[in-house]
């Protein structure tokens, strides 16, 4: 049977136990998560949307296969870039920051 | 997984690397253990997962997950990094069962947050039980959509509709491949269930168009399509969503069998290349063999088969056992594989991708969504003579970013092919260098090699 629909805004689905709560901060902002859950799976279920913005148009972007192989989740976490956030799992204490790639654009034309 | 349970069965000592955080792949993913799920909750396939690591978990069998395997060098020695660290392990045989991920499929507004692919928006759901959004929408081609469907249900999801590109009458030519396929009716008559239960409209002969929003999807554009998958002109609707999954198929990982340059096939229904191979699932390269979806996308049913197959080949290449038994060995997976073969052939060709699939790729829509290379600079390149991938790469910088090409290689295949007018399987796999995904430049650095000496060199393998 489907379980009805918890927290207006928060997508988890309700009726499950998850693992234990703790948080981790994205942008200097606290975001709850679980043991057991991705950082990505934390993050999107709060509802952030823009995990980076893109170098070119910046352009903001969320999670596109969601299983490691295309690269679109990358955000930094514990300092480290170009992580994905589909695959890392979320530990108490994450620092996880929104990437703005680097600026190798601004100086190109845009080709249009 | 069962590659690693056939090798370990004629004597052999496993080693198997996952990128992922435990063993399945994805057909057997699971939520983590920390979760505390109910019966209903658990997916058709949850025991038989369970039932494969049960099974490789034997002490002939190591398996280091979260391993990022980066390059196999001399058919031997493979490199991968672990907790930001370097290793490497040198193997008798290799089995390869790298996977497939969705086929990614572009259209304007496709890069907004919000649009993934149904495989992402199965992990979302299915690992972490979390919806893609409030309001979703699904748009494909072929069977796929079916457990993922079911799963989003179960997640609590809305979906407000379920677009097939093809249309009814163009199954019919394709039913007497469905003769003896009577699981897949059990299935998929599961899954239709929990859709009907849910009242979720199935629209056939319907695709996406666009995805519109600011920041994020607010809205889908649908049409009606015809056997082509091309727009029928004034039949464009407006749905309301936050979330499009798009299911139309899927391509195979070859990145590090193209590495090691195992031979290749092009398959013009999947309209991508595989690994080339034998029925004893050996590679062009010695004792290298392969499984799953990167020989062809054919499901986990024949997976499984394959990976029994590949792992007595891998035996006895490494000289555990001799032919006669291998042989033996192989012919109950053998028989299975080709019953269940005619059936994955139906349904790659039904549910091919037609050319409207690719009609609105124009304009500044996206088509390398990690150099943000549109396609019109992907058309005029390929006008202007770069017929390939290297030559596009080298003019737009398109395949150059963090995915290494994985994303938009395709896409751009059949750009180029339309543009040139030249048959996309002329357009040869690109040439794959490790590593073939990006490393920590640290643990490069820290690697030891022979003849390192010194404070610095670590023991590695």
């Amino acid at each position: 049977m489907p379980k009805t629909d918890a927290v207006a805004g928060d997508l988890r689905s309700s009726g499950l136990v998850r693992g234990a709560a703790f948080e981790i901060e994205f942008d200097s902002r606290p975001i709850p998560a679980h043991d057991g859950e991705t950082v990505l799976g934390a993050l999107w279920a709060a509802g952030i949307a823009s995990l980076h913005v893109t170098a070119r148009t910046g352009e903001p972007r969320g999670f596109y296969c969601g299983m490691g192989a295309c690269f679109d989740c990358v955000v930094e976490i514990d300092g480290v870039r170009n992580m994905r956030a589909c695959l890392t799992a979320a530990r108490p204490g994450m620092v996880v920051r929104s990437q703005k790639d680097p600026g190798t654009y601004p100086a190109m034309a845009h080709n249009a | 997984m069962s590659a690693a349970r056939a090798a370990a069965d004629c004597g052999a000592r496993v080693t198997v690397l996952d990128e992922y955080a435990r063993p399945g792949g994805q057909y057997f993913k699971r939520a983590a253990p920390a979760f505390a799920l109910e019966h209903d909750q658990l997916s058709r396939e949850h025991e038989r997962g369970e039932a494969k690591r049960a099974a490789i978990d034997d002490p002939r069998i190591t398996v280091l997950s979260a391993a990022l395997v980066w390059g196999v060098f001399d058919d031997s020695t493979i490199m991968f990094q672990r907790d930001g660290k370097p290793e490497s392990l040198r193997a008798g045989a290799i089995v390869l069962a790298t996977g497939a991920h969705d086929r990614p499929v572009a259209f304007p507004g496709w890069t907004l947050p919000g649009v993934m692919t149904a495989g992402g928006a199965q992990t979302l759901a299915k690992t972490q039980w979390v919806k893609p959004g409030h309001r979703v929408l699904m748009a494909g081609s072929g069977p796929f959509f079916l457990p993922v469907a079911q799963q989003l249900v179960r997640a609590g999801c809305n979906i407000v509709a379920i677009l097939e590109a093809t249309r009814r009458t163009q199954w019919l030519a394709h039913l007497p491949a469905l003769w003896g396929q009577w699981p897949r009716f059990a299935e998929a008559r599961d899954y239709l269930r929990t859709i009907r239960g849910a009242g979720i409209p199935v629209r056939t002969g319907y695709k996406i168009v666009a995805a519109e929003g600011d920041g994020r999807v607010a809205a889908a554009r649908i049409a009606k399509v015809d056997a082509d998958w091309r727009a029928v002109p004034g039949s464009h609707e407006t749905l309301e969503v936050d979330a499009i999954a798009t299911g139309y198929g899927f391509l195979p990982a070859i990145e590090i069998a193209a590495s090691m340059s195992c031979d290749l096939r092009w398959d013009s229904d999947g309209l991508a290349w595989f690994v080339d191979c034998g029925r004893d699932m050996a590679t062009s390269r010695p004792g290298v063999f392969a499984a799953g979806e990167i020989t062809g996308i054919a499901g986990a049913a024949p997976a499984i088969e394959e990976g029994i197959i590949a792992g007595i080949g891998a035996a006895a290449h490494a000289g555990l056992i001799g032919e006669a038994e291998a042989d033996q060995r192989r012919l109950r997976p053998l028989a299975r594989r080709a019953k269940l073969d005619r059936f994955a052939r139906m349904i790659n060709s039904l549910f091919r991708p037609r050319p409207g699939l690719w009609e609105g790729v124009d304009g500044d829509t996206v088509v390398c969504r990690c150099e943000e290379v549109t396609a019109l600079e992907i058309r005029a390149a390929a006008a202007d003579g770069c017929v390939t991938l290297k030559a596009v790469k080298d003019l737009t910088r398109a395949g150059m970013g963090l995915c290494q090409g994985r994303t938009c290689r395709a896409l751009v295949t059949t750009l180029i092919a339309e543009e040139a007018g030249i048959d996309p399987g002329s357009i040869p796999f690109p040439r794959i260098r490790p590593p073939i995904k990006p490393v920590l430049a640290g643990a490069l650095a820290a690697m030891a090699l022979p003849g390192d000496t010194g404070p610095d060199s670590e023991a590695t393998g």
